[in-house]
């Protein structure tokens, strides 16, 4: 018995720090597991947003779907959800809409410097999108207006 | 051949001119523009006869601009004297995100008792010509309403105890001092600015 709810109690805890692997970063740190994960495997679409951000949450939809549809395809999302909202808002909201891929949490006051490097073309404005493939890197700051035009932007 | 290409090229080095003419950069003249406030009256940059106008395109739901709120209240009661007041503009389209109604604004206003204008970009024709991509997102005017700084207030949107570099108060200090301010331009996280 003791067995049985130790098995129980092991598979629910491992599914949860599965379900609720969130770091807490700062950029030099988010930096760091971005080259990681773009050594391991490409191609890489990095999506920056947050829960309270409507357009951003709009669009994760087609991220969903293109997940399913491209396997190959490596997501990362950055939130920029504030660290005192993760237990209550960011996690719950990952969980409950199946989000696959990486997720991290931004959480670097340093705007004006971490902007830019994500992409020369970000204004800072959320959400925003970047693609890696390769040598190459698009960008895209605002939300996709359909699924399509995630589609254009991967090709 | 050749000719339909030169033909081309020129249409498109016209198209470039018209698209650099049509939004504002770094020593810009502003345009005037009337916008409504809070108060309900019209409110025009043509009438402020300050040294400089701050307008910054903010509004009510982002949490950016809310972490900002304390502190441009702060800026305008102790610049406003010294010439240089806020012009805060809500650029946002209130049927994409019904909290930065003008029915919403004049409540937020009145809740923070904000003492600058807080006026709306209804129709949204003031913001592109700014090219204002986010709230919140300052643009700083000089005495002949040129643009000299673009970009953030400080270096730090969680906690205004531990900003480091005043971006906003070290641009407004070097045109007080006849100079150009450096950096003229400043990026920062912020929310998109809402549009059909």
């Amino acid at each position: 018995m003791i067995r049985i709810s130790l098995l129980i109690f092991g598979v629910i805890a491992g599914w949860n720090t599965q379900a609720q692997e969130v770091p807490t970063v700062d950029y030099p740190q988010l930096e760091e597991v971005l080259e990681a994960i773009e050594d391991d495997a490409q191609p890489v679409l990095i999506n920056f947003w947050a829960t309270w951000c409507a357009p951003c949450v709009a669009e994760l939809p087609y991220f969903k779907k293109v997940k399913e549809q491209r396997t190959n395809l490596t997501i990362v999302f950055v939130s920029l959800d504030f660290p005192s909202q993760k237990a209550s808002k960011l996690l719950p909201f990952i969980q409950e809409n199946e989000l696959p891929g990486r997720h991290f949490l931004l959480d670097d006051p340093a705007a004006h410097e971490w902007v830019s490097k994500v992409d020369e073309r970000w204004s800072g404005a959320l959400p925003a999108t970047v693609f890696k493939n390769g040598s190459d890197q698009v960008f895209h700051e605002g939300k996709f207006s359909d699924y399509d035009e995630l589609l254009n932007f991967l090709e | 051949m050749k000719k339909t290409l030169l033909l081309i090229l020129g249409i498109m080095v016209f198209a470039m001119t018209l698209q650099a003419q049509m939004s504002y950069e770094i020593g810009s003249e502003v345009e005037d523009f009337t916008l409504k406030n809070v108060d309900g009256e019209m409110v025009s940059l043509s009438d402020y006869d300050s040294e400089g106008v701050v307008i910054i395109f903010t509004c009510n739901h982002c949490p950016y601009a809310v972490k900002y709120e304390d502190r441009i209240i702060d800026f305008h009661n102790e610049y406003a004297s010294k010439g240089y007041p806020v012009l805060a503009i809500n650029p946002n389209d209130p049927e994409v995100q019904p909290e930065d109604s003008f029915e919403k604004m004049k409540e937020r206003a009145a809740e923070k008792n904000f003492p600058f204008k807080y006026v709306f970009d209804e129709g949204q024709e003031v913001y592109p010509k700014f090219e204002a991509t986010r709230t919140p997102h300052v643009f700083l005017l000089d005495n002949e309403r040129r643009i000299r700084y673009v970009g953030a207030i400080d270096d730090n949107y969680k906690d205004p105890s531990k900003v480091e570099v005043h971006f906003l108060k070290d641009a407004v200090a070097a045109l007080q001092a006849g100079a150009q301010p450096d950096p003229a331009m400043t990026k920062a996280i912020g929310c998109s600015i809402k549009t059909k």
